[in-house]
């Protein structure tokens, strides 16, 4: 290792799944404004280059009801991020808002909104759903055959884009300020008129991609400045780094251009040993025992509320069929049977309860230990191509990140991974080190 | 509460409606400056302005502009206590996008959201959106913009104010008795609920239409709080509240009766130029006062009719806020035509106290009832 590496960093506002402690007496609100507005401040004071907020549009539900033992709720994307670009300065806004169930027209001018107000800090996390359940909120049901997901995301960016490049720059300038029309034509969009603003500060916002399938790569390769990907080994993150960076280049991008941001959890204490010991606390309060009976129905796809969660895993086979039993987010088993056994396996092997075997088969926290392991940990991880940095996800609102910052950000800096004070006026992509788009007409003429 | 007689104990509030950099600018500053809108809203707030409207429209009406809803979100965020009125309009939006970004207005200012309910009237917008929407009657326009006010009113309940319990002995984060299903299905919505938003502070943000046409009023009176209506001169001030009062009666709604307000064009600041002073201004909203004088006058009129306030419109922002602040404001304290009580939520501002949760209701009701809809079991 010759060059430190500049680290990348988001913080996540902790989300909407039992990741979140809400028990624990220090946790707060995960609704009202100011618990947002400390946790971008604590992000802000780290020096972080972006906050990121994650979307939800139906209450998940389980066995048919409305799941009840997480965090359940959450304040709307755009506003929260407009409200803390009047609370901070330099933070970038990262907010997740989905192709489907909405308009080109609409979203491209509240990012570009969220851009003038911040003054060019703003980012769209671009996802798509083909999912009837969230569709039922919506007046057209608007949903979508999975192999049109993407077609959708890709003409939906390409109809913001165009509106985003529309109004004409003055003679010798590049800022778009002169109105003027522009026109889509699309499978999936046919519009056209003229926007009410100018163009963003940033020319479009940042724009992030998070599905990890081969369509979704590419997805991101043609289009995405940054890849939010989750964190497994350093050989997984390295080879999807590779894998992803190969596609960037192969698009015809420059493979610096798009950064890989694995999103990870912390813990941090004293010690590693402490550290060890507080990340296994946490763990348990992450899964209750009417939790880990909520994650093991997962897995058997079937009721289990009648088993005691200090007792044996339940002895009946898994249902195969279709997934019934969750509704509201992706459900990440792939054979049931399998994965039963090596459950089961896990609780013979260490004498486990059934709450026991559901928290040990939970990933554990991505960085434990005290801040001079988890400063070498993340300096090596983007030294050695795992990734460009991390998106951290703490587990308590709205003090969570506080750890972090106040210990291991020190560190970072000290050893010249991370910027000890922002640049003035930096936009976000100042700050990531992406160069700013031309626009469609500049690249037409 | 507002009534139709007279009364000199009634209060009587002012606010204002914020377009662009003014009604009439003619040499207008930027309009995406985000620090130019701070400073007016500031102004608003020394002023003891009890609101401010925000125009928006999704076409092009000739300055830049930026999304009101997020504009809102980024002022409330910047000032305390004035109420902050988006224009958000029903036309090409979702209600359940609509419902939850004022709820979090609403929580960023804890208290201080309103909706300024509008369509989209032209066949620029339809394009915008890319559909083959050809029917832009105001008839069919209002009676959507009544069935999303509705659908809007109906997510903001579908949360309990209790609902969020964090009863670690059973590890329940919610009670879900306490959220409930909307289930609302008609040929142009269907929305099934809960929000994903918890019910905002206020419960219901408070819900205004502008304008005084049939459809304006028969749209306000059906689901919103608050009209502002735009009287060219006092004749049609009378004859507005007159009729607003005779279809509620002849409605029999038991619902609060509707709070008018009057929409005022003012002058008052120093940007009163030699080509204009000494001419009479009209934009289409009757004569613009240019004096303290004449403008507290104009606003005892409107009280002694009924109004329960006034929403100034200033023809240019900047000069015309900071003038209501050092010389209009001083002026009707000194004539007891100012209401100095500091309200605790926009819904205070506008008399309508608390707001019930209709499904809080029904699950009382279904205690005793055999079926029930919409809760969930």
């Amino acid at each position: 290792m010759t060059d430190i590496p500049q680290v990348i960093l988001g913080a996540h506002f902790p989300g909407v799944n039992h990741t979140t402690v809400w028990s624990d007496p220090a946790s707060g609100s995960h609704i009202h404004f100011d618990s947002f507005a400390r946790f971008a401040q604590a992000a802000e004071r780290g020096k972080f280059d972006f906050l990121f907020l994650a979307e939800g549009l139906r209450l998940r539900e389980q066995g048919g009801h409305i799941h009840d033992l997480d965090v359940v709720g959450r304040p709307d994307t755009l506003p929260v991020l407009a409200g803390l670009a009047a609370v901070t300065q330099h933070l970038g806004l990262a907010g997740t808002i989905n192709a489907t169930f909405n308009e080109p027209t609409e979203v491209a001018r509240q990012f570009a909104t969220l851009d003038h107000l911040s003054a060019g800090r703003a980012a769209w996390n671009v996802v798509t759903s083909s999912d009837a359940f969230t569709g039922e909120n919506f007046r057209r049901g608007g949903y979508l055959p999975r192999d049109q997901r993407y077609v959708r995301a890709e003409e939906f960016l390409d109809a913001a884009r165009a509106q985003w490049d529309s109004w004409e720059a003055p003679a010798g300038e590049t800022a778009g300020t002169e109105p003027a029309p522009f026109q889509v034509s699309s499978t999936q969009f046919e519009i056209s008129g003229q926007v009410t603003f100018p163009r963003p500060p940033q020319g479009h916002p940042v724009i992030f991609q998070a599905g990890d399938s081969a369509a979704g790569r590419d997805f991101a390769a043609r289009n995405a400045d940054a890849v939010f990907t989750r964190h497994g080994t350093p050989e997984a993150g390295r080879a999807f780094y590779a894998d992803l960076k190969s596609r960037v280049a192969a698009a015809g991008r420059t493979p610096e251009h798009v950064k890989v941001l694995p999103g990870a959890t912390f813990v941090v204490a004293d010690t590693d040993a402490e550290a060890v010991e507080l990340a296994d606390h946490i763990r348990h309060q992450q899964v209750s025992g009417q939790t880990a009976l909520r994650l093991l129905e997962q897995v058997w796809n079937r009721d289990l509320s009648g088993y005691d969660p200090d007792g044996p895993l339940p002895e009946i086979e898994p249902e195969t069929g279709e997934t019934t039993i969750i509704q509201g987010r992706a459900r990440h088993v792939d054979d049931p049977h399998e994965a039963v056994a090596k459950l089961r396996r896990l609780a013979e092997e260490h004498g486990y309860s059934l709450r026991e075997t559901a928290i040990a088969s939970q990933a554990r926290q991505s960085f434990i230990g005290s801040p001079q392991t988890v400063a070498h940990q993340i300096i090596d991880a983007v030294a050695t191509g795992v990734s460009d940095g991390f998106i951290l996800v703490p587990h308590l609102t709205p003090s969570g990140l506080d750890p972090f910052v106040d210990r291991v950000v020190p560190l970072l800096q000290e050893r010249g991974a991370l910027r000890t004070d922002y640049p003035e006026r930096a936009t976000l992509r100042d700050l990531l080190g992406l160069p700013t788009p031309i626009t469609l007409k500049e690249s037409t003429a | 509460m507002t009534t139709t007689q007279p009364s000199t104990s009634a209060s009587f509030r002012l606010g204002v409606a914020l377009k662009d950099t003014g009604w009439s600018d003619t040499a207008p500053a930027s309009t995406v400056d985000p620090s130019g809108w701070l400073r007016q809203l500031r102004t608003a707030e020394e002023a003891g302005l009890a609101f401010a409207t925000l125009h928006d429209a999704f076409r092009f009406e000739g300055a830049p502009r930026l999304d009101a809803a997020l504009l809102g979100s980024w002022l409330a965020a910047g000032t305390e206590r004035i109420g902050i009125i988006p224009t958000v309009t029903t036309t090409h939006t979702e209600p359940f996008h609509v419902s939850k970004a004022l709820a979090t207005l609403d929580y960023i200012g804890t208290g201080r959201a309103g909706w300024l309910v509008e369509v989209s009237p032209t066949a620029e917008e339809a394009q915008l959106f890319g559909r083959d929407r050809t029917d832009l009657a105001p008839s069919t326009l209002y009676a959507e913009a009544q069935e999303a006010v509705d659908v809007v009113r109906r997510l903001w309940d579908s949360w309990e104010d209790d609902a969020e319990i964090r009863d670690a002995s059973t590890g329940r984060f919610i009670d879900r008795e306490k959220l409930h299903y909307i289930d609302y299905e008609s040929p142009r919505f269907s929305v099934k609920g809960p929000s994903i938003t918890p019910r905002p502070p206020q419960g219901q943000p408070v819900v205004a239409y502008a304008g005084h046409t049939p459809e304006h009023i028969g749209a306000a009176l059906d689901g919103a709080d608050v009209l502002f209506a735009a009287p060219r001169d006092l004749r049609e001030a009378e004859a507005i509240i007159q009729w607003v009062r005779r279809t509620e009666t002849a409605g029999g709604s038991p619902r609060t009766p509707l709070v008018v307000y009057a929409d005022v064009p003012v002058r008052l600041g120093s940007s009163t130029t030699s080509s204009t002073a000494g001419t009479v201004e009209d934009w289409g909203f009757g004569e613009v006062l240019t004096s303290v004088e004449r403008t507290a006058e104009r606003l005892q009129e409107l009280r002694d009719l009924g109004f329960a306030g006034a929403r100034l419109l200033p023809a240019v922002h900047d000069t015309d806020l900071a003038a209501v602040r050092d010389d209009l404001v001083p002026a009707l304290r000194q004539l007891g035509l100012f209401t100095e009580d500091e309200p605790a939520t926009l819904r205070d501002v506008f008399g309508l106290g608390p707001a019930e949760n209709r499904y809080a209701q029904s699950a009382v009701d279904t205690a005793s009832a055999p079926t029930t809809t919409g809760v969930l079991s």
